[in-house]
């Protein structure tokens, strides 16, 4: 079918936002072709709020259109140019969910919908797009497949240069005594026996020599042919580490192919080794946290730090990989803590009595994914001298963590001199007064102290705290009450448009803060289920929420949303943090492209859910 | 409100081997019917004709040999376009000279093209006339001008699909704003006759 320039016009310009660029030609040209051209005043109503879905949904040529919901017409989206209005259809959804009011004169495409829904169908990434767009759920990001280390040590040409010049190869007629002579000589794991045309036959590895050789199933005079592996696993010379780890673990082998066309077709080039692929990926994290164990000094703790930033920013393609990335970074920020202790331990000397260190706030929770300040606090017994002892230790060790890179504490951190030691009964009484007057006390302020998990000495201490805690939290049920409606005081923002965070009294930020707007409203509705089930022990936000929806089944989906804003959050403050060297809080929407503005989007609303579910729940006014 | 009650309307715009209607003939006639006060995009024609040789208008319009040997036959474009077009009535930027075009092309053939038609100048002055551009500053009323005015982006300008499709986005505001100042579009219409002058 010929298609007149018109259609390659409309079809051009939405093949220019997500999900239409995920769609064929031929799907985009049709969904064109199914489509009309309005032109809307401001002030205009597209649709209202309960209206049933019309034939078409549209995409905002030029413009905006400004959606709103309730009687108060409370702002809940801004849409400009490439993004769309209407189209719950394509999810099922009955009726619009909010109105539409046409913000300034605009050009709009009315799309058919029933076309779209049909060719969404067809294609699962703009399905998922969709999701994203109209309720919760993660997307691939567009830099998501370009992140962490891509390339190879010293880059591709000096990579492909050395796997060339330390490939040791021969035919199948040789003998494995010759094979494994060649081997050594070369300081080579790995034999690839080839073709005459220089086709991959087989490979006989170190392992292979071992079990065949070394046990004696198999004469040094056998012919590799005989011991040969196969089929050879081959990769393309343009293979990433990514590629090359992803089929290593695929095919659970150790050593790849590199063939000129990537197929076994072709002529080898090389093989690429497990080791030179964890060396581009940076390092091994077990093999970190090992190293951190055994860290000499301060200085040398710095240097494992940034070795984990790299490792993380590696690691950390997509809001998916944060679970285990945070578990990573706290293990190795917990250790890294643990060494700084040790030093200042040595330099203190033994303790006169007993004592206990609880980390606080993030750390208590182990969210750690970049380095945030480590703050710790002491349990001492009730002796002076162990008093003095505990607060040269708390001070020693913040020297050791500054001297390793780590940030100090933030003043709004800060804690009035002395607090961060005390006795059992001084911190049982200080959680207690704060449980009798959490205004007077100005509990705001002293949230951290809630999430506390014993890093160091006797575990039992803390136990004491807790109990006495718990017995207070108990006589004074309303406690929690209050803790929840603290806990909706962060309201994320409504939407981002054209670069801009806007909240729902139109007030526009050109930057956010994640941790105030996004991760700590998240973090401190999960702490106020997790405390309300009378667990005193910090968790993570992941399994805070996680127990929240087990214990009221009828929030779980609104739980779930809440820890997938959570994983996209800190994906964004990981990512930018890793990169920038900072604790990544601070994020310019306008930096974003247009699938993570969704995302973002998609995160504030999650967290608006979730917030309004609270106030419900605790019987506040959403 | 119920599209199909309203008038058809066909924005078309033709690209000429040059500008006597009588000798020059149509390189491409491009498209798009409005109904409602919208472009309808399942509606919508576009031709290349293969039959009138390489002038300095292709230099304007950017229609290549190859592409001129692949179309159709003028016999073949006009035809279908004439049954394209039915009884909608004709829109078109200085529509004159375009209906005229392919009125001469439709009498070769032993037909005519009866159809009223408007010109979305006209209608531009008309406005003007009575004050509706409401102080809007307006640089003249050619295309290009009249696209500027309304922020139509000026994409595949002087192709015949391309200035159909600007044509169509002025012309659903110009129809919009004769609404509300009360002007009927009837009353604008020209017909094709033997007096119109070229353009």
């Amino acid at each position: 079918m010929k298609t007149s320039a018109i259609i390659l016009r409309v079809a051009d310009f939405l093949k220019g936002f997500p999900p239409f660029n995920y769609l064929p030609d031929e799907a985009l040209l049709e969904l064109a072709r199914s489509g009309r051209v309005q032109f809307c005043e401001k002030g205009e109503i597209l649709f209202d709020q309960g209206t049933t879905h019309g034939r078409y949904f549209h995409v905002i040529n030029k413009g905006s259109v400004r959606l709103v919901r309730g009687e108060e017409q409370r702002l809940s989206d801004l849409r400009g140019p490439g993004d769309f209005v209407g189209a719950g259809a394509v999810l099922g959804e009955e009726s619009h969910t909010d109105s539409a009011l046409v913000d300034e004169d605009s050009i709009l495409y009315a799309l058919d919908a029933s076309v779209f829904t049909r060719l969404c169908a067809e294609s699962p990434r703009v399905s998922r797009f969709l999701k994203v767009y109209f309720a919760s759920e993660e997307v691939e990001t567009e830099t998501a497949h370009h992140q962490g280390p891509s390339d190879w040590r010293g880059g591709r040409e000096e990579h492909l240069a050395r796997l060339k010049a330390g490939m040791v190869t021969g035919p199948s007629t040789q003998t494995v005594r010759e094979a494994a002579s060649a081997m050594s000589a070369a300081d080579s794991p790995v034999f690839l026996v080839v073709e005459p045309d220089g086709k991959a036959a087989g490979v006989v590895t170190e392992t292979d020599l071992r079990n065949e050789i070394a046990t004696g199933r198999v004469p040094t005079m056998a012919a590799v042919g005989d011991i040969m592996r196969r089929p050879v696993i081959t990769v393309s010379p343009q293979a990433t580490p990514q590629d090359a780890l992803l089929e290593m673990i695929r095919h659970g082998i150790r050593h790849l192919c590199v063939t000129e066309d990537g197929t076994p077709q072709s002529r080898a080039l090389g093989m690429i080794s497990e080791n030179s692929v964890s060396l581009a990926q940076g390092r091994n994290p077990l093999a970190l946290v090992r190293e951190v164990r055994r860290a000499d000094s301060p200085s040398s703790l710095r240097a494992m730090g940034e070795e984990l930033d790299l490792l993380l920013a590696g690691d950390l393609s997509s809001a998916d990989d944060v679970p285990w990335c945070t578990r990573l970074a706290a293990e190795a920020r917990r250790a890294m803590f643990r060494r700084a202790e040790l030093w200042a331990r040595e330099k203190a000397g033994p303790a006169p009595g007993p004592f206990a260190l609880a980390l606080t706030g993030q750390a208590g929770r182990g969210e750690l994914l970049t380095a945030t300040n480590m703050a710790a606090v002491g349990l001492t017994s009730d002796d002076e001298k162990t008093r003095a002892w505990t607060q040269d230790l708390l001070g020693r060790i913040d020297e050791g963590l500054a001297a390793a890179g780590f940030p100090a504490a933030t003043t709004s951190d800060a804690q009035e001199p002395g607090a961060r030691y005390r006795t059992i009964g001084e911190w049982s009484e200080f959680f207690c007064s704060l449980v009798r007057d959490p205004i007077g006390g100005e509990i705001w302020k002293q949230m951290a102290f809630f999430d506390l998990s014993d890093v160091a000495g006797d575990p039992a201490m803390l136990e004491a705290v807790f109990t006495a805690l718990r017995e207070e939290m108990a006589a004074r049920p309303n406690f929690i009450r209050l803790l929840a409606n603290d806990a909706l005081g962060n309201l994320p923002p409504v939407t981002i448009y054209e670069g801009y965070a806007v909240e729902a009294d139109g007030l526009a930020r050109e930057t956010i803060d994640l941790q105030d707007y996004a991760l700590g409203p998240v973090s401190d509705v999960a702490r106020v289920f997790h405390l309300d089930g009378g667990d005193l022990h910090a968790t993570g936000t992941f399994e805070r929420l996680a127990a929240a929806a087990r214990r009221f089944p009828q929030g779980a989906d609104v739980f779930a949303q809440g820890a997938r804003a959570f994983r996209v959050a800190q994906y964004f403050r990981a990512g930018q943090g890793l990169r920038g060297g900072d604790d990544g809080r601070e994020l310019r929407p306008a930096a974003l492209n247009r699938t993570e503005q969704v995302q973002l989007k998609s995160v504030f609303r999650d967290i608006g859910t979730l917030i309004a579910f609270t106030a419900n729940h605790y019987g506040f006014k959403g | 409100m119920d599209s199909k009650a309203e008038p058809r309307y066909v924005v078309f715009d033709c690209e000429t081997t040059g500008l006597d209607p009588s000798k020059d003939g149509i390189l491409t006639i491009g498209a798009v019917a409005v109904r409602g006060g919208e472009i309808c995009l399942d509606d919508e024609f576009d031709a290349i004709l293969s039959d009138w040789r390489m002038t300095s208008a292709v230099l304007v319009h950017g229609i290549t040999q190859a592409e001129s040997a692949r179309g159709e036959t003028e016999a073949q474009a006009v035809n279908k376009f004439l049954a394209y077009v039915g009884d909608g009535v004709l829109v078109g930027h200085h529509v004159g000279f375009d209906q005229k075009i392919v009125a001469h092309a439709a009498r070769r053939l032993g037909r005519d093209l009866p159809n009223p038609a408007l010109d979305t100048m006209r209608i531009a002055l008309a406005l003007e006339e009575r004050g509706a551009f409401d102080g809007r500053e307006i640089r003249g009323f050619d295309l290009d001008s009249l696209g500027a005015l309304f922020d139509v982006e000026p994409h595949d300008r002087h192709t015949a699909s391309g200035d159909a499709f600007i044509t169509a986005q002025i012309f659903i505001r110009l129809e919009r704003m004769a609404r509300k100042a009360g002007i009927a579009l009837a009353n604008l219409i020209e017909r094709d006759d033997q007096e119109h002058e070229a353009r």
